[in-house]
């Protein structure tokens, strides 16, 4: 069993940029810090943050205006959490369920749980 | 009408280490022997090894400050031990143990700077202040570790293209190493070759674009950061996970570290410098990148 | 030229680095002065007319002229200390530059540093003693500043060329024996910069065992007990300032040469 296999650097800084926007410190079709910065943030090489924003704008979260820097997409917020939530279902809910069974547990155990944790909300 | 035929620009802008024969004396074994290598621009290289393989000895060949019995080390396709104006003003090494004169950093910094045509105040503000030393601050009163960063913040203000650092983050506390990650980040430019020799993985770790790992006048690695994360996965695996495709493992309080052919399909791991260095002393480690 | 404005970058370096040791040598010459004037040419004198003779005078400046080449011989010292090794070599100017920067400031710079700590230490004695002679009633010398190199042992022998001007003593004084001296300095530059330590010592050795084997030759030869041949002189004429830029390029080649570490005791 694998343990950690952990995420690229460069994947884990396009997550918490992400997060960034989703909580709203960065609005849409706002700038967005600079490679430099995010890399001094970061305390990373900045070839490594270029590959963050190479994927970020692959997907779309992020544009470049040439000369002026790089800015939130419109949309992007939607785009993050459609994507998370491919992303738990490929990853975390399988695991999620193989050790729901692992520990003998079921389906009801879960919505028990989940009815508790709305009313304490 | 007549064309100029344009031949390809050849990269001039780097080091080259062609067939290096060094020892320190006639009587003592080689410390390099046929040795060769190759430094580009816009890199931060990581010249890692075991305490004596040689890290200093490299960085001060690359400065001219040591001479090869045989070979030739060229900077910008001019020859290093020639120690040319013009190269020198390109060239910058912050050593492992150095003596600041007794003077005021600001004095210091205008006694060294005339021979610095392309040296920065901005950079060296913006480097001060991130170590929060003040500008004025008197050198003969400061820590071994406030002076190295004084230093530092020196050789990165002189923008030479070719920086070396030997063992920068020795004597250095721990907020000073996150300071130095942060400065290093700032700092860098597309012209400049970055070359930190360190046995610290962890302070580096994050920074590097290139690994070149020494062991008695060789190098055991000499590979792209990028290259090695594409084809080698580093992950923590249970016992029962130890499958025949491991290269090598270490046990680690977490499990065991291991590294790994990486299969097309996997997602690509952060690079486990600390692993990959102990792997490259016992197996045969290469990457695609060109030698 | 551009070479010159870089050996002026280099020199305005050189004191903002080194002004203390600058003003060490300046102090430790005008102290031995003060000190050797007061102990042999005051007290001495006092004492006993016959115990003191000028040859005392003459052994002084015998002294500062080794005294001179020692110094010269540390021209390059920086270049056999690992670390200022590092700060020197690695500082953006080329050998050249480096090399005619430090030799220009050793040869003409030095004996001036000596000259004006020794004019300066003539004007305290001076200033003293003529008090002194004052408040005893005595006329006062004020002509006492300059005998600090009147009983130079080439006063006589330059005196009939260039006449009885100050100025005149002075200039030549200042470069003693000219040829010769450059010949000398280079000589101890050479060996300092060559020799990872103790240069000078090497430098001393040579010298007496040359010396010793030129006399030899020249008992054998019968030579010394006639007045020299013209051809000696020529020999001596031409001879000398080959040797100055012998060994200047020798000491430019040693110093180019030069490593931060090294396990050679002399480097060629």
């Amino acid at each position: 069993m694998i343990y950690q296999n952990e995420r690229a650097i460069y994947v884990k800084i396009a997550d918490r940029v992400c997060d960034d926007i989703l909580s709203g410190k960065y609005q849409e079709d706002e700038r967005v810090p600079s490679v430099r910065e995010l890399a001094a943030e970061y305390e990373v090489n900045t070839n490594t943050v270029l590959r963050t924003f190479d994927i970020l704008q692959r997907d779309d979260i992020i544009y470049q205006r040439r000369g002026i820097g790089v800015f939130v997409s419109p949309g992007a917020r939607h785009k993050i959490r459609i994507a998370r939530k491919q992303e738990f279902r490929k990853h975390e809910l399988p695991e999620f369920l193989r050790r729901l069974r692992l520990l003998d547990m079921t389906i009801d155990d879960v919505v028990k749980a989940w009815k508790n944790n709305k009313r304490e909300q | 009408m007549s064309y100029i035929l344009r031949t390809p620009k050849r990269k001039t802008n780097m080091i080259d280490v062609q067939n290096i024969t060094f020892r320190y004396s006639s009587k003592s074994e080689p410390v390099f022997h046929n040795f060769c290598l190759q430094l580009e621009q816009n890199k931060v290289y990581g010249l890692l090894g075991e305490n004596g393989t040689g890290k200093s000895t490299l960085l001060y060949l690359l400065m001219g400050l040591l001479r090869p019995e045989e070979g030739i080390i060229t900077v910008d396709n001019a020859d290093v031990s020639q120690r040319k104006r013009a190269t020198l003003q390109q060239m910058y090494i912050v050593p492992e143990e150095f003596d600041l004169p007794q003077m005021r950093f600001t004095d210091y910094v205008a006694t060294y700077r005339p021979f610095y045509p392309a040296f920065s105040d901005d950079i060296l503000h913006r480097c001060m202040d991130e170590f929060h030393l003040p500008l004025d601050a008197r050198l003969n009163q400061l820590s071994m570790g406030d002076k190295k960063k004084a230093l530092m913040s020196f050789a990165l203000a002189t923008n030479v293209r070719y920086l070396l650092m030997d063992e920068p983050t020795n004597g250095l506390d721990l907020p000073s190493k996150k300071q130095f990650r942060k400065v290093i980040a700032t700092t860098m430019t597309e012209e400049r070759t970055l070359i930190i020799a360190t046995h610290q993985l962890h302070d580096v770790e994050a920074l590097l674009d290139h690994v070149l790992i020494l062991q008695g006048s060789k190098l055991l690695l000499n590979a792209s950061v990028a290259d090695l994360c594409e084809q080698y996965t580093f992950d923590v695996r249970s016992n029962d996970a130890l499958t025949d495709d491991v290269l090598y493992s270490e046990r680690t309080p977490q499990g065991n570290a291991t590294l790994s052919f990486r299969q097309p399909d996997d997602e690509e791991t952060p690079l486990n410098l600390e692993l990959l260095f102990n792997a490259a002393h016992k197996i045969s480690l290469t990457a695609n990148s060109p030698d | 030229m551009n070479t010159i404005s870089n050996i002026l970058q280099l020199w305005r370096f050189y004191w903002r680095t080194e002004k203390k040791t600058y003003l060490r040598i300046f102090l430790i010459c005008f102290a031995i002065y003060i000190v050797k004037t007061a102990v042999f040419d005051f007290i001495l004198m006092r004492i006993s007319s016959e115990a003191y003779t000028y040859s005392h005078t003459a052994l002084f400046y015998q002294m500062y002229s080794i005294g001179t080449l020692v110094l010269m011989s540390y021209l390059f010292d920086a270049v056999h200390h690992k670390q200022r090794a590092i700060s020197y070599l690695s500082l953006p100017a080329s050998n050249l530059e480096k090399f005619l920067s430090r030799f220009i400031m050793g040869v003409v710079g030095v004996p001036i540093l000596l000259n004006v700590a020794l004019f300066a230490g003539s004007i305290v004695v001076t200033l003293v003693l003529g008090t002194m002679d004052s408040l005893a009633g005595n006329p006062t010398s004020w002509m006492r500043i300059f005998d600090y190199y009147s009983h130079h042992p080439d006063m006589a022998a330059t005196y009939d060329f260039f006449g009885a001007m100050p100025f005149n003593r002075f200039l030549t004084i200042l470069f003693w024996r000219n040829m010769m001296v450059l010949a000398f300095f280079s000589f101890f530059i050479w060996f300092g910069t060559a020799f990872r330590r103790a240069g000078w010592v090497y430098a001393i050795i040579v010298i007496f065992v040359l010396l010793a084997l030129f006399i030899l030759v020249l008992e054998i030869m019968g030579i010394l007990h006639d007045p020299a041949p013209r051809s000696l002189r020529y020999i001596w004429g031409y001879g000398v300032p080959l040797l100055s830029i012998l060994f200047t390029y020798l000491a430019y080649r040693s110093f180019c040469r030069a490593q931060i570490v090294t396990h050679k005791i002399f480097t060629l």
